[in-house]
This record gives C-alpha cells, structure tokens and sequence, in this order.
C-alpha cells in the first residue's frame, strides 16, 4: 500500500517545507536587513504569512521563489538599522585566523568587505536588488526574476551592470586611499 | 566579456559577493520559526470581537449618549415667551421718584433754553453746552 503524501497544509509538511527552505529565506533576508536578529525577525513574519496561505504554497508551481518574493517584501518592508556591525565580519575574520591568515590580511579583508558592503548600499536599487539576491546560492536567475517581477534576461543584464558598476567605484575608492593602484 | 575583466579587482568582488549573504541560520531559529506558526494574538479578547459587535456597540452608546441629552436639555415651553407676558403700566408717583442728579438739571436747563440746537449737536458738543450753562 502506497503510503499517503504528506500535503504541506498539514503540520508535518510544513515542517519539511520550512526545514527545506529556512536556510534561503535567512539569507535573502540578511542580504537585505545585514543584520542577523532582524534577519531572524524577518524569517519569522515570512513563515506566518506564509503559514496564513499555505493554502496557496501547495498550489504554486515554484514554492521556493513564492517564499522568497515573501521573504523579500517582507525584509524590504522593514527599514535596516543605520551601521548594524554584522556579526559575518566577525565569523569571516575568525575563520581566516584559523587559516593562519596574517593581521595585515585580516585588516585587510574587514576593510575590503566593509567598503563593499558600502558601495552595494550606494548602488541604484534597480541593479542593487538583483546583485544581492544573486548573492543567495539557493536562488537562480529565474527565480530572482520572479521575486522581482522582471524576465530572467533582464536580473542578468542588471548583475552585470551592477557588477561593473561596482567594480569602478571599488578601483576609485582604492586609488582616493592608496593612491594610484599597481 | 573578456576585456571587461580586472585580474585585481574582479577576484577581490567574487570574493566578497560569494561571501555577501552566505550566512547560516542560528540552531535554534528554525525550531522557534516552527513553534510559532501564527503570529501572537493579543491577550485581550475584545479586541478580536467581530465588526457587528463594535457596531452594535458604538449604536448603543450614540442611542445613551442622544437620550441624556435630550433629558438634560432646557424644556422649550417651560417659560412664556415675551409677547405673551402682561405688561403692567404704573403711573409714576412725582413724590416717590427719586432725586434728579446734577447732570439730569443741567439737561433740563439745556432743553428748555436752546431746545431746537439739541437735534444737530454731537455728544461733545452737549459737553460744551453743559459747560457753558453749568
């Protein structure tokens, strides 16, 4: 006898649905919020919401990319906290001094990611949201286009322009704070 | 795409792009993401009374509210209205008037010496008069 599937409007299908899915939907939230509470915060008010229409997650063809147009309304909804020290900084400096990583090479990389994560700030928001749900493995371009609302064309003309964009305002601020770049 | 690329520049991107978002969820978030499904509701039930109730409601303070104010408020026929009340003439008794002031003497000796000059005269023109014939 076959056994009966587990329909996620049920508790145990949701569960596996939200097991499935909660490590994207944290990060597609902290990509956004840059802080791990608020992107904790996020996850859940996605998940209620979600919850309130499970109705409709077992009819969707994508459920992966409905949840994650859900989890990024409901992150850009909520304003980001002004210089939030994200703790990843910490996490990256410490795996690289378990990796025998000079001081000088972790000075370095706390200041190259901040001046990154600066200049993603700065960028304008029609390249900036593509290039940071690109930032989220579990997402394909398909995806993000359906998060955005824009054809799958489109995220990888933006990624690219917003890439380069990116790039040039990286060189500029290294040769303002070295002077000229070797 | 080839030409575009930078050998300082675009490794240190890659670099910082792959590691912009690759965060893990802390143990115990998918566990308290699970517990609470719904969001809270607030402890105070009344709150999620049904719309019709807070209509009823609202309909009988208004219907309190409207009765007070109309037992409360002044009875229209409770006094006559001023045309219809008596009016009594009394004639006046010369011996129970009381004494004229000095100002009321002058007027009268005003009037019965230049009677006709008091139509065209300004108030501070009576003053003068007044003055002239203290």
């Amino acid at each position: 006898m076959a056994a009966k599937p587990v329909l996620v409007t049920e508790p145990e299908g949701w569960e596996t649905a939200v097991w499935t899915h909660a490590r994207m939907l944290y990060r597609i939230a902290y990509a956004v919020l840059r802080h791990h509470q608020d992107a904790e915060d996020a996850v859940q008010e996605t998940l209620q919401r979600a919850w309130k229409y499970r109705h409709r997650f077992a009819e969707v063809e994508n459920p992966a990319a409905w949840l994650a147009r859900i989890a990024w309304r409901v992150a850009k909804s909520r304003r980001p906290r002004p210089g939030a020290v994200s703790f990843d900084q910490v996490e990256a400096v410490a795996q690289l001094r378990s990796a025998g990583a000079s001081a000088e090479e972790l000075a370095a990389h706390r200041q190259m990611k901040a001046l990154a994560d600066q200049l993603i700030q700065h960028l304008p928001a029609k390249l900036r949201q593509p290039l940071v749900l690109s930032t989220v493995e579990e997402l394909s371009a398909r995806e993000i286009g359906a998060v955005l609302g824009i054809p799958e064309a489109s995220v990888r003309t933006r990624c690219l322009r917003a890439r380069r964009l990116l790039r040039e305002k990286l060189s500029a601020a290294l040769e303002v704070n070295h002077g000229t770049r070797s | 795409m080839a030409p575009d690329l930078d050998p300082v520049l675009d490794p240190v991107l890659d670099k910082v792009l792959a590691e912009y978002s690759q965060v893990e969820p802390p143990p115990q978030a998918v566990q308290a993401w699970l517990a609470r499904r719904a969001p809270p509701r607030p402890s105070n039930r009344f709150l999620w009374l049904p719309a019709p109730a807070w209509a009823a409601i609202a309909f009988a303070l208004l219907l309190m509210l409207a009765v007070t104010w109309y037992r409360g408020r002044p009875q229209a026929n409770s006094r006559p209205l001023l045309a219809n009340e008596r009016t009594v003439v009394v004639p006046l008794d010369p011996n129970q008037a009381p004494p004229l002031t000095d100002e009321q003497k002058q007027l009268i000796q005003l009037l019965q010496t230049d009677p006709a000059a008091l139509a065209t005269k300004q108030p501070s023109d009576l003053n003068k008069a007044k003055k002239k014939h203290p």
